[in-house]
């Protein structure tokens, strides 16, 4: 009987009246049918949110820069630790994100990746970061639950981005979601949420969000010639406008 | 007028002790004879005076450690650094006392009562057994100390009835004065002063008849005030060898708690601490803990030269700790305000959080970013210090991932392919600069979209062999 129960209430449909609380505290994501489709209308605030993706460049970071654009002014931190990349900053400020804000973490890659764990786990607790965004190599469940109770403790969003293939392991975290690109666009399912419907898939169009921050400053030192160009010949493509931008005649 | 004397019984004892479990028999020896004893030695049976050998047989653990007088004159400068935070007049009153003005320090404390407990407490922490008494002489007060008399004396009339009790053993006499005083039948102060001066000074030696009147007040009794330098440099003995890095940072607990109190009484903070880890036979290893900014509490202090030294393990067994404080740069006390305000304590918060990551993962590890007015891809960023408002020009032409070194593509029928063949979007970008360091670029920038849906940003590079490159994510 009690092991049924068990059973019963680990389906992640289901969750106690006393613990799981449906109207908890969300950070709207900025995309009207992702915030629809999550309880409380945004990100899970003070919990775990992974993201799982096989690419890059499918729209991973997009998805996520109207809530952080709105946060990195919150006068708390937006943390990056282990980037695979370089999160370029003149694109990271074209979508809104004030980079005063924004701390990059990049541990050693050596040990087995428990620094960028260590790294996580601080950031998340200390409660001076709005959001934290970590690649994590590896981790285990037991150190998901740390993370998690991390973010809780320091009031964080916690994101974690993985590989697809983790999606069978179990993980405490308050959201996860799987995205994909297909012909028609940028497909997200929801494998885990907490205090909410269960495997739904959406459709977003991630260039269009509901709202969008402007940049914290936006004039530029230099303007963008933009010029039409009757010889575009050296460059493959159709004829177009050619965004040209040239520095003084060469001197050699 | 009045003082306070801090008396510091087993301060030869308490430089080795106070880095170790209370619970540990440890004596002093100095020459054959031992010096002082640990609690739990002398429920042992060893006593002061003992021979080595002797304690040795009543207590097989008893740990013999050989008296460091440098270390005691370093502890007590350090204790006289701590009391500057509650007077501007110290005064050191060697080997093991010191003694310090309060009755200016009674209405900022508010009230005797309170600036003692305070004193009390304070002392408390830093694991040295103290005596204290408050009288309106120095001289009177430091007799009191040593007979145990906790009771302060705040009025100069009822001095000398309070000193009157107590044992002329406590004076500082030589032999010849003692077996002097014992022959003429004279066991307490009282006795002495009972006497007329003349016959007392010319009997027994002008200075016990100084001693007595300074006492009382009769006589002026100037004393050297202690003024703290601006440099902190401390050692901390282990009792034996440390093998792991949590022995260590207890003694190292205790240096900063030194280092704070210094800080304190100067209104100062450091920016960074520099460790000495001492072996046996090898050249100390060094490390620095870095701050964000300056900062005198231990605690803060503690943390960053934990991860310091948990990033690296010890290379040999440790003998002893140092610490060393240089640049002093001043700090005003923290205001305290009556309602907390969330973003002073964010920017107070995140400075830890830095200066912790910053221990573990080494320099250069954690920084934030800003943009530079440059049209190469790679150099329209940099990373810069955390929290310095920079540049921040936007582009959205920019993918959010940036590859840190392009990407070479494979040509398939002399159009670019990566992970299958790439749709070009319509509108080249093309960059042509940099002739001027010699680092310069000519290249036409695409954003493609991948057979995965990736979307991504590729250049074919205008010179030979005209190679395409991945440079992006628009992620």
């Amino acid at each position: 009987m009690n092991d049924t129960m068990h059973e019963l209430l680990r389906q992640p449909g289901i969750w106690r009246a006393g613990t799981g609380n449906p109207r908890q505290a969300a950070i709207p994501s900025g995309f009207t049918e992702l915030d629809q489709a999550l309880p409380g209308g945004g990100w899970p605030e003070n919990a775990l949110t992974e993201v799982l993706h096989d690419q890059y460049g499918i729209g991973e970071l997009r998805l996520l820069m109207p809530a952080l654009a709105r946060l990195s002014r919150s006068g708390r931190w937006i943390a990056l630790i282990a980037p695979p990349h370089i999160p370029y900053a003149p694109a990271l400020a074209a979508q809104g994100v004030d980079l005063s804000h924004v701390l990059l973490v990049h541990p050693r890659a050596s040990g087995k990746g428990h620094d960028a764990l260590w790294a996580l786990e601080q950031a998340l607790r200390s409660g001076t970061c709005a959001a934290v965004l970590g690649w994590p190599a590896q981790a285990d469940e037991r150190q998901l639950r740390r993370l998690q109770l991390a973010a809780e403790a320091g009031g964080t969003w916690g994101i974690l981005f993985r590989r697809e293939t983790t999606a069978d392991q179990s993980s405490p975290a308050a959201l996860r979601l799987r995205l994909r690109q297909d012909e028609q666009g940028t497909l997200i399912s929801l494998l885990k949420c907490r205090g909410g419907m269960q495997r739904q898939q959406i459709r977003l169009d991630l260039d269009r969000p509901r709202v969008r921050a402007m940049p914290v400053s936006p004039r530029s030192c230099f303007p963008q010639m933009s010029l039409p160009l009757e010889a575009a010949e050296t460059t493959p493509g159709k004829h177009g406008r050619l965004r040209l931008v040239r520095q003084p005649e060469k001197l050699r | 007028m009045l003082w306070l004397a801090l008396h510091f019984p087993r301060l030869c004892l308490d430089v080795f002790g106070r880095s170790r479990p209370a619970d540990t028999p440890l004596a002093v020896v100095e020459g054959p004879l031992l010096l002082a004893v640990s609690p739990a030695a002398a429920t042992a049976g060893a006593r002061a005076g003992m021979r080595a050998t002797q304690a040795g047989a009543l207590c097989p653990t008893l740990a013999l450690i050989n008296r460091d007088t440098a270390a005691e004159q370093s502890a007590l400068q350090r204790l006289a650094d701590r009391a500057l935070h509650y007077s501007s007049y110290v005064s050191l009153h060697p080997p093991n006392g010191v003694i310090l003005e309060i009755g200016g320090s009674l209405r900022l404390f508010g009230g005797i009562g309170a600036l003692l407990k305070r004193i009390d407490d304070d002392l408390a922490t830093l694991g040295y057994e103290t005596a204290r008494a408050v009288a309106p002489t120095p001289g009177a007060a430091w007799l009191l100390t040593l007979a145990e008399d906790d009771t302060p004396v705040l009025d100069r009339t009822r001095l000398r009835r309070r000193l009157a009790d107590l044992s002329c053993s406590l004076l500082d006499l030589d032999t010849r004065q003692r077996e002097a005083l014992a022959g003429l039948g004279l066991h307490t102060l009282g006795d002495c002063l009972a006497l007329p001066r003349a016959d007392l000074g010319r009997r027994l030696g002008g200075d016990l008849l100084l001693q007595l009147e300074r006492a009382l007040g009769e006589q002026p009794d100037p004393r050297r005030a202690y003024r703290a330098a601006h440099v902190f440099h401390a050692e901390q003995p282990l009792p034996g060898e440390a093998h792991e890095v949590e022995s260590v940072l207890f003694a190292l607990q205790r240096l900063l708690q030194d280092l704070a109190g210094l800080l304190r009484s100067l209104e100062a903070g450091v920016q960074q601490v520099d460790i000495r880890l001492h072996h046996e036979r090898r050249p100390p290893t060094r490390l620095s803990a870095g701050l964000q900014t300056p900062s005198r509490a231990p605690g803060r202090l503690l943390a960053v030269s934990r991860e310091r030294l948990q990033r690296q393990p010890l290379q040999a067994p440790v003998i002893a700790v140092g610490l060393d404080a240089v640049r002093f740069l001043p700090l005003a006390p923290e205001p305290v305000m009556l309602l907390d305000d969330p973003g002073r304590q964010h920017q107070r918060y995140w400075q830890h959080l830095v200066e912790r990551l910053t221990a573990r993962l080494g320099e250069n590890t954690v920084h934030g970013m800003e943009t530079v007015p440059e049209h190469r891809p790679e150099r329209a960023w940099k990373a810069a210090p955390p929290d310095r408002p920079g540049n921040q020009q936007s582009n959205s032409h920019r993918p959010l991932w940036l590859l840190a070194r392009p990407h070479l593509l494979k040509q398939h029928q002399g159009r670019p392919s990566w992970n299958g063949p790439l749709v070009l979007g319509s509108t080249p970008e093309r960059i042509e600069t940099g002739w001027w360091d010699g680092d310069d670029i000519s290249r036409d920038y695409y954003t493609a979209r991948a057979s995965t849906g990736a979307l991504i940003w590729i250049y074919r590079d205008r010179r030979p062999p005209r190679s395409w490159y991945l440079h992006g994510f628009f992620g």
